[in-house]
């Protein structure tokens, strides 16, 4: 009965396609990472840091992988509830391990010395991971952000010397980051187990308790030409949406929203601190930099997904799009959002063409990347998600329904850019400067020239509202 | 609210709509005259959504032709007049009851957009969360808003889908007799016959995309037995359609 459960658990949340193509992606990382070699000192800083980013998830996010159905109907079979526990568990480390594994995989060569004490620390910090999430989702934000910070100091001490470090594999202290690793995941795995066995009676109350109520500042509209009120909602307000995690945080929908002025100003410190380090503190061999700013623009595409992932999904047809000629909505919104994407990455591009003109041209590369062809990037994937994914949000908190192969097929275009990005850098490793350059200035242009194509074709966007009616958006 | 000017009729002259090899509509013609409240009857998966969605302008027919007075349902002209309430509507998520009512309000041009908003939610008693995001809503308070939001602008041509859903007896009270004092074309897709009978005075009965029947209340009503209740009567004409 109990793998019959696991089974029905796993394949209602993920489609095989999408299990064998993780797969496809962990081999893919080990061989990067084979290719890039044991000698690079950036996973000194990579593997730490990466830690700590997936420590820091599952506790802000928290949450379980939970459908409606569930709630509708599995939680209200006659199951043994440590079975259930089980198979949401495995549900969880399925979709947070096999992305830690992924991203991790990179770094394997790097550790290949200590291969066996990597292997334990792994698979101890997935448990850990995979239960922070259904221990803290009851907890208020408050408390979420004070275990956020411990977890996150935790691996990041390793840079302070500390042994005693999860991340400590990378730093030479491999058999204390074991203990360590082994230690929390025996402390939160059966607290997860706990939490997750009585899911059904508690999920109700979370929802009722924790989901924000009343909004703290109310946007004013009065007086605002439509356009402007368009601009007030998409720029000046940046909103990011989507399953955290990407695949993970178990997969429910949350979304949060920030001001666009408060998003720069925290973009600049950080801005700030990239330029001081690189440019003064973190003296990397040239090699090493390059890994680094190479992997940083692989990353800050997935990042940006999680700004696409509300623009169709959080939208409604019968609101917006009835006050205008539709496919002119669906453009203002979008180019409002791409602009206000590119707003708010322009210190860290601005930071990157600083550090070029220092003699580093892989960072013009990445400040070209940064405010031009992720802002593209943004309204190309809305446009195209709309054909292969459309998928709009009613509830939160809850998985909108199966991760499939389709869902993954709206990153496609980011493939070209990351192609153009790795042969641009390719070029760059070779000595041939002016050729990456090149490359990366028409990878610019030719995305910026797709996204206005897509914006500006009117039988296009015709085309994406049909598509978006038709598959039941209201 | 009220309108010197007569609001426009509502037209669909033999409209067919496909979905890949699926007739949804089949050659569907009728006509609402202008200030005339008609209730859209129908079983499940009868066309009504469809034939709504094509009037609001969200869907294009595969054939024939629907009207807003004079002009194509996807036109700027028909889109200021028409106010659109889909079944099971939802409005912004993330925004609270204001912000939804403020923001529509601005995209629709409405000048006074804030003493609009303040006259609906006191009389949709949607005061007391206007500060609250619509997640946290009850559903019976998202279905005000959404009636608020599709009324918003005084439109002098209404299509709704179901709209006393969800809603309390008083609410319900309230929201009809907001809409029986709109001088607009109202098209109320509905199961439910009392529904149709207290917003409405005329009925269009589809079934499997195609016109059934059409006749005012009082017409329906001669159509059955002494004494039959109208939902027997309804109920019979579309039996014997399938």
């Amino acid at each position: 009965m109990f793998f019959k459960l696991l089974k029905f658990v796993i394949l209602s949340r993920f489609s095989k396609q999408i299990l064998a193509f993780m797969l496809v992606l962990l081999v893919w990382a080990l061989f990067i990472s084979s290719k890039t070699g044991s000698s690079s000192a950036v996973y000194y800083y990579y593997g730490p840091a990466l830690i700590a980013v997936f420590l820091i998830l599952p506790v802000l996010s928290g949450g379980i992988a939970v459908l409606k159905s569930d709630r509708d109907f599995l939680f209200t079979l006659p199951l043994k509830r440590s079975e259930l526990a089980l198979s949401l568990f495995v549900v969880q480390m399925l979709s947070f391990g096999l992305i830690i594994i992924y991203v991790l995989g990179y770094s394997f060569s790097s550790i290949s010395s200590v291969l066996p004490y990597a292997l334990i620390d792994f698979i101890a910090l997935i448990l850990v991971i995979t239960s922070l999430g259904p221990i803290t989702y009851t907890l208020k934000l408050g408390w979420r952000v004070l275990v956020a910070i411990l977890m996150a100091l935790l691996p990041l001490s390793a840079f302070a010397g500390f042994p005693f470090s999860p991340a400590g594999i990378y730093t030479g202290h491999p058999l204390y980051a074991d203990i360590t690793s082994v230690v929390l995941a025996v402390i939160t795995v059966p607290l997860a187990f706990r939490s997750l066995s009585r899911v059904d009676l508690d999920l109700m109350k979370t929802f009722t308790r924790y989901t924000s109520g009343d909004v703290k500042r109310v946007r004013k509209f009065s007086g605002m030409s439509p356009t402007k009120a368009i601009f007030a909602v998409n720029f000046f307000i940046v909103e990011v949406s989507g399953r955290m995690n990407s695949l993970g945080s178990g997969g429910s929908y949350r979304s949060g929203r920030f001001r666009l002025s408060r998003g720069v100003l925290v973009s600049a410190i950080i801005a700030g601190v990239y330029y001081y380090l690189l440019t003064y503190r973190l003296k990397l061999p040239l090699h090493s930099q390059e890994i680094a700013l190479f992997i940083f623009s692989i990353y800050s595409v997935i990042f940006i997904m999680f700004f696409t992932m509300g623009v169709l999904g959080n939208e409604r047809l019968w609101l917006g799009f009835m006050t205008r000629n539709p496919t002119r909505y669906l453009r203002d919104i979008v180019v409002a959002k791409s602009l206000s994407i590119a707003t708010l990455l322009s210190p860290l591009a601005i930071a990157n063409f600083l550090i070029a003109l220092g003699g580093d041209e892989q960072a013009l590369n990445l400040g070209l990347f940064l405010l031009v062809v992720i802002p593209s990037l943004l309204i190309i994937v809305v446009y195209l998600s709309a054909f292969l994914y459309p998928l709009q949000i009613k509830e939160e908190l809850s998985m909108p329904g199966q991760l499939n192969l389709r869902q993954m097929g709206t990153l496609l275009p980011a493939l070209p850019a990351w192609i153009l990005v790795t042969i641009s850098f390719a070029v760059l490793e070779n000595g041939l400067p002016s050729l990456a350059i090149l490359i990366t200035v028409t990878t610019t242009i030719l995305f910026a020239l797709i996204a206005i194509a897509l914006i500006y074709s009117d039988s296009f966007g015709k085309r994406v509202i049909d598509k978006l009616v038709t598959s039941g958006f209201v | 609210m009220e309108r010197s000017t007569l609001p426009p009729s509502i037209e669909m002259n033999g409209v067919s709509k496909y979905y890949g090899d699926f007739q949804a509509l089949k050659n569907l013609s009728f006509k609402l005259e202008p200030g005339e409240r008609c209730a859209l009857l129908g079983p499940n998966g009868a066309g009504k959504t469809t034939t709504l969605k094509i009037l609001v302008g969200l869907l294009s027919p595969s054939s024939g032709e629907a009207k807003i007075g004079d002009f194509s349902p996807s036109s700027e002209d028909s889109r200021r007049m028409m106010g659109y309430l889909p079944d099971d509507a939802s409005p912004y998520r993330t925004f609270s009851v204001r912000e939804n009512m403020e923001y529509i309000g601005a995209l629709r041009g409405i000048d006074d957009v804030s003493d609009k908003v303040d006259r609906l939610l006191d009389s949709l008693q949607l005061r007391e969360y206007e500060k609250s995001k619509v997640g946290r809503l009850s559903r019976g308070n998202v279905q005000k808003l959404a009636i608020a939001l599709a009324i918003i602008h005084d439109p002098s041509v209404l299509l709704l889908d179901e709209p006393l859903n969800y809603l309390d007896i008083p609410t319900q009270e309230t929201v009809i007799e907001y809409l029986k004092n709109l001088n607009s074309t109202q098209l109320v897709s509905t199961h439910i016959m009392e529904v149709a009978t207290r917003l409405t005075d005329k009925v269009i009965m589809i079934s499997r995309g195609t016109f059934v029947w059409s006749g005012t209340l009082e017409e329906l009503k001669r159509l059955g037995k002494e004494g039959e209740p109208i939902e027997r009567i309804v109920a019979r004409m579309l039996t014997d359609v399938l």
